[in-house]
């Protein structure tokens, strides 16, 4: 992948030669005199994991929410490989590619978990009304690799065994892992992951940990917003530290412990520390 | 053995269209008939609520509207421009389309109860159109001596005249609607439709553009209701303010509901129930409805999910994973 160096053997992100893959910049949003997000500025490079982490409050979600369109009031630029998304309808942003999970997990409970996977691919098969209404062979042909995708991607994330129950009979964890399945689904350009091990149970945490390296290595990138600093640490190339709705500092995982802004603002402050 | 036989759900299919084909010819009563004549119109209509309200999870109270509408276009096609009833249906169906676009793209452009509140606001103002707009919907007085439906075909011509064939005539066109129903429903895009229904927000993080498919599915149910409309009123001779009455709308949630809110077979078996009780409990006008609501209340008692509630948890047993997509799986 060009868009990786890996002339010292560690995978990292490239020169910023290309522009980045999603470039957020002055984003802004309030709400009444609350300014949740104000002026944020944020770069994900192709390739990368990018980790954002702040403490509560500082408006993580929100711009999360900004970014993929759910939040209709926020201003600023969106943009994704160049182009701006900004101010788009969520259902546009997530079929160009920016998809994301949320922190209230989400799936639908009364449908099995290989349905669940199924239908985060079925936006981007290129189908049209009458194929799925008349079973064509079109239709036939692109729902046997949509089953062939999900049950090779239920297995990624450890659900293969389950995936003829409810999804509703799914643990709190477990329901992530379908959540960050069914996105997979459609290959899409970068993964936003809304803290992704929050009331995870430790084991789990470690295996999620495992699960994104490997899912980044085989090439999608992520932005994962969370509350657990030790596990974006281990696994950021970049992180981002968000305070008070704007950007304190960005660096690699080894900058940002040394930073003193972040260590006096965030880190340091009886927070558990790093 | 043909393929229809090998499952019992097929087998109960056979038994229950030779049963329909075969009854009038076993039985003279052209009360019996109409009863029979009169739950199939009314669970087309029940099942174009269903596709709106149970899978896509809309309260439209504009299908009666569109049932109407549909009555209204098809009388006046015949009658003022001289078309057949066939025409009669077509032009329902495409002024209902039109009709269910407009008002379902603007309302939820706001949101769902926006639109749930114009769907009320729609019937009503057809309503008072039927009643009021005398120079073309002759008010009160209805549209009467409605021609009865008739197929030409060169030397060949047949009259829809008598009770027996409008059966057979309401028979074939809510077993061709309810398979068309049935085609849509069973696929992906009824899936689609129920995703709505369960968490929009999931739906459209996924891509799936919600507002379009929601107006699909109003235009969809409508020109259903259009159509069964149009054809009830040739089978009735007369349409007339009536037609919009609050009574269809209670009937045709109430199937719904007894049925179970996205259900297929289940709702259909509803309708028929639903249809016919009133009228083996007709001992005496006064003591029916009481019959009539005691039945009700109970089955939404001990029922809450409806016949197909009933069903769920038999049929979960049977389910596995590898049903995606599968034509039935509803």
């Amino acid at each position: 992948m060009d868009s990786l160096a890996a002339s010292d053997g560690v995978l990292r992100p490239a020169a910023p030669t290309a522009p980045p893959l999603l470039k957020v910049a002055e984003l802004r949003r309030s709400f009444g005199a609350v300014r949740a997000v104000d002026g944020l500025d944020l770069e994900v490079e192709a390739g990368s994991i990018t980790g954002m982490i702040g403490p509560n409050g500082c408006g993580k979600t929100t711009a999360v929410n900004c970014i993929t369109g759910f939040d209709r009031g926020c201003s600023g630029s969106v943009e994704l490989q160049g182009r701006s998304i900004a101010r788009r309808q969520p259902e546009e942003i997530a079929r160009g590619g920016v998809m994301r999970t949320f922190q209230a997990i989400r799936v639908f409970d009364g449908f099995s978990v290989l349905e669940n996977a199924a239908m985060g691919r079925q936006c981007f098969d290129g189908l049209r009304l009458q194929h799925p209404i008349l079973r064509t062979p079109r239709f036939r042909q692109v729902e046997r690799e949509t089953r062939a995708r999900a049950e090779a991607l239920l297995e990624t994330v450890g659900l293969g065994a389950k995936k003829g129950e409810l999804a509703g009979s799914l643990s709190y964890g477990q329901k992530k892992l379908l959540a960050l399945a069914g996105i997979l689904m459609s290959e899409p350009k970068i993964v936003i992951l809304d803290e992704p091990v929050a009331g995870v149970n430790p084991t789990m945490v470690h295996e999620i940990a495992e699960l994104l390296r490997r899912l980044n290595a085989a090439g999608t990138t992520f932005l994962i917003i969370e509350h657990n600093i030790e596990f974006v640490m281990a696994l950021s190339d970049r992180v981002v530290v968000m305070d008070r709705g704007r950007r304190l500092a960005s660096g690699t995982p080894a900058e940002i412990q040394q930073d003193e802004r972040v260590l006096e603002a965030y880190l340091g402050g009886g927070d558990g520390g790093l | 053995m043909p393929p229809a036989m090998r499952s019992p759900k097929g087998l109960l299919l056979l038994l229950l269209a030779v049963l329909a084909l075969a009854y009038p010819f076993a039985s003279s009563s052209g009360y019996h008939l109409n009863v029979l004549t009169n739950a199939l119109f009314f669970t087309v209509l029940a099942m174009s609520l269903n596709v709106i309200y149970g899978y896509a999870g809309l309260l439209s109270f504009a299908q009666v509207g569109f049932w109407g509408v549909g009555g209204y276009v098809g009388a006046l096609t015949v009658t003022r421009l001289g078309g057949s009833v066939w025409d009669g249906m077509l032009a329902a169906g495409a002024v209902a389309l039109l009709l269910a676009i407009a008002i379902s793209a603007v309302s939820l452009r706001l949101s769902n109860h926006a639109f749930v509140i114009v769907s009320i606001a729609f019937t009503l103002l057809l309503q008072l159109l039927a009643q009021e707009w005398i120079d073309v919907t002759n008010g009160p007085m209805g549209i009467p001596g409605l021609p009865a439906p008739e197929i030409v075909l060169g030397p060949l011509y047949f009259a829809f005249d008598d009770r027996t064939s409008q059966y057979f005539l309401a028979l074939a066109f809510a077993a061709a609607t309810l398979a068309a129903i049935g085609l849509v429903l069973s696929s992906r895009v009824g899936r689609t439709l129920r995703m709505l229904k369960h968490d929009e927000t999931l739906a459209r993080s996924l891509g799936v553009r919600t507002t379009r498919w929601k107006v699909f599915a109003a235009g969809f149910a409508a020109v259903v209701a259009a159509m069964a409309g149009a054809l009830y009123v040739f089978y009735l001779s007369i349409v007339d303010p009536t037609i919009f009455d609050v009574y269809y709308t209670q009937l045709m949630l109430v199937i719904v509901i007894v049925g179970g809110l996205g259900s297929f077979w289940p709702m259909i078996a509803a309708g028929f129930v639903l249809v016919v009780l009133p009228e083996v409990l007709r001992t005496s006008d006064e003591v029916r409805m009481i019959y009539y609501g005691v039945v009700l209340i109970a089955g939404v008692l001990f029922f809450p999910r409806g016949f197909a509630g009933l069903l769920a948890a038999r049929r979960r047993r049977h389910s596995s994973g590898g049903r995606l997509g599968q034509p039935g799986s509803i």
